[in-house]
């Protein structure tokens, strides 16, 4: 993360050096290194909230003697899919779809 | 023609297209109208460049120069013409593939949009706007993972777009070295002559590995490459594995070929990674169809399975191989490279429409038995219908099978200056996806599932999803039978010959865009 920060700010202050020299090539490329570590640090911060650990909820009370009216698995935090704004098809989680046909695997 | 009018011609096929994607969202509201609209703006574009692909006589090639390297040539032409093709079928496909239909104003929008950055990357010779057609590209790509909308293809997606990302800065890297030894962006010949060639072969490998990524050559294509076509929508696979890994892999023989450094190593080092890729996919193809993803891996779920597109995904990043094998050749023998081009144009329309078809008819069947596991989905028999005898038409032209378009591919690789070394290569590959093709078959049609299954819904079988893998194995079936008859003289032989000397001149307009213009 600290890498990436430092990236990112000797990328914006070279975007505005180089615009100051009007000097094309040294812009992109600067725009570049900004976009780049600005997108890794977007990366680094994201993926943790979008694909959260499978926590065995019930664990974290009464040293793993709580049941599930606490809390369980299914009530942990979901993001949407982003960009798109619209809840995941968890029909399709494991390949098939639920509302469709079901599948007792041996 | 004025030269005004002739350098918008250059940039009408990708501004019609994306036109499309603009009005077809704003003027419909319905689905039925939105995918006719949208189909019918790629038609229109189809039209326009079969007009414009016409215009190439013998000896001949069409170009529109403009002062900003757009060149629209035989070698774009046509493969703009394969990438139109199979983008209007991915269009009349969506319309009946998404079930929810508020999700196809954005689709169809967006997939144009990407059709277009694609036709952009081949028909350029600036490298500039390459790269930018390129990065366009992934954002585009990348968001139409999305669009299956589930956990596992928001990972796919994310993997695609960090390993494009990598493979757009090396090639930044490139552009920027490449002014600062000529002074230009654009990608001519003349302009690399007085450079000196450890500076060529350095810019080239730069180039190389950068476009690698993106066209899935091996290890980075076992990174992104399972993932994002195996959990995209299925259109969308299609496009990616048909179209977008090949014009990455065009450009790159285009680079290259305007560069043209003197290097034995470079293009030794060139057809061993493509020696790799070739074998390593197609391995790991037939290992997904026989044991799943358990033991190909590459994947990005908790939940293995044997999934059907995950094999052609493997399969792509073997096919794709082919490509950097024929430029490394060309590297190797210079004075062969014109047929090496001609056999990557020749490659890029047999797995073009192959892959394609076969993504296509998967998709289908996902969509008629509701899953996409091949350890679930046998038994299907009846359901597969015509649908079965294409898939078995796309898998043999993958595996050079006389009769299907894939034997012109073989026949590129037996002709003497061929080393034995890559021809049992591209053999012994061809063997995993014929294996895989009937094994994968044979899982669908036949047997019962592994798990218990039942149905508790009903199953619509959705005609329109058949379509377009029935229109590419009549091509695939038509143009195999002039190239089986025609190449062993029995008949057709004026049709073969013509199809061989068109695509010896087209071949040579990949890199020198000028040739045959008197």
């Amino acid at each position: 993360m600290l890498i990436a920060l430092t990236f990112m700010i000797i990328g914006i202050a070279g975007c505005i050096a180089a615009s100051i020299a009007f000097n094309f090539i040294l812009l992109l490329a600067f725009v570049e290194i900004t976009s780049v570590s600005m997108f890794f640090i977007l990366l680094l911060s994201f993926i943790p909230a979008y694909f959260p650990d499978r926590i065995k909820a019930g664990s974290l009370f009464y040293c793993g003697l709580a049941k599930e009216p606490y809390v369980s698995d299914s009530s942990v935090y979901r993001p949407n899919v982003p960009l798109l704004n619209v809840p995941y098809d968890t029909n399709w989680d494991e390949y098939y779809d639920k509302s469709t046909m079901k599948v007792e695997k041996t | 023609m004025t030269a005004a009018a002739e350098s918008v011609l250059t940039i009408a096929v990708p501004m019609l297209i994306v036109l499309g994607g603009i009005i077809s969202p704003l003027a419909f509201r319905k689905g039925k109208g939105l995918a006719a609209s949208a189909s019918l703006f790629f038609l229109v574009a189809l039209a326009l460049n079969s007009w414009l692909l016409m215009g190439v006589q013998e000896g001949a090639a069409l170009y529109y120069p403009n002062t900003q390297g757009i060149i629209f040539n035989a070698a774009s032409a046509f493969i703009v013409e394969v990438t139109l093709a199979l983008g209007f079928l991915g269009a009349i496909y969506s319309y009946r593939y998404f079930e929810d239909e508020k999700i196809l104003a954005p689709f169809y929008a967006l997939y144009s949009f990407f059709i277009a950055t694609l036709v952009l990357m081949a028909v350029s010779f600036n490298i500039l706007i390459i790269y930018v057609a390129f990065e366009a590209s992934t954002i585009a790509g990348g968001v139409l993972i999305l669009f299956t909308k589930r956990r596992s293809a928001t990972k796919a997606a994310v993997r695609f777009f960090v390993l494009s990302v990598i493979g757009a800065v090396t090639i930044l890297v490139g552009i920027l070295y490449q002014n600062s030894l000529t002074g230009t962006f654009l990608l001519d010949q003349s302009a690399f002559s007085g450079v000196a060639n450890s500076d060529l072969v350095l810019l080239s490998a730069l180039y190389a590995i950068g476009f690698s990524i993106k066209v899935g050559i091996f290890p980075f294509g076992l990174l992104w490459l399972p993932a994002a076509h195996s959990e995209a929508p299925t259109p969308v696979s299609a496009i990616l594995s048909g179209v977008m890994v090949q014009i990455a892999a065009f450009a790159a023989s285009r680079i290259i070929g305007v560069i043209s450094p003197v290097s034995y190593e470079l293009g030794l080092s060139l057809v061993a990674l493509g020696a790799l890729s070739v074998i390593v996919g197609a391995l790991l193809a037939a290992v997904e169809a026989t044991y799943g993803s358990k033991y190909s891996r590459f994947h990005v779920s908790p939940v293995n399975i044997r999934g059907i597109k995950r094999i052609w995904a493997f399969s792509t990043s073997s096919e794709v191989g082919v490509f950097y094998i024929l430029i490394g050749l060309a590297l190797m023998a210079p004075a062969l490279s014109p047929l090496f081009f001609a056999g990557i144009l020749l490659h890029f329309l047999n797995h073009g429409l192959a892959k394609a078809l076969l993504f296509f008819d998967s998709g289908f069947v996902i969509e008629t038995s509701r899953t996409a596991d091949l350890s679930l989905l046998k038994g299907l028999g009846s359901k597969v219908g015509v649908n079965g005898l294409t898939y078995l038409i796309g898998g043999f032209s993958l595996s050079l099978i006389p009769g299907t378009l894939g034997y012109n591919t073989f026949l590129e690789f037996t002709r003497g200056h061929i080393g034995m070394e890559i021809t049992a290569v591209i053999i012994t590959a061809a063997l995993f996806i014929f294996f895989t093709t009937l094994y994968s078959l044979r899982s669908i049609v036949a047997g019962r599932p592994r798990a218990k299954v039942e149905y508790i819904d009903k199953v619509h079988s959705r005609a329109t999803l058949r379509i377009p893998g029935v229109v590419l194995a009549i091509c695939i079936v038509a143009l195999g039978i002039i190239v089986l008859l025609g190449a062993n003289g029995i008949a057709l032989e004026g049709y073969y010959h013509q199809f061989e000397e068109w695509f010896s001149v087209a071949a040579r307009t990949i890199s020198e865009p000028w040739v045959g213009v008197a």
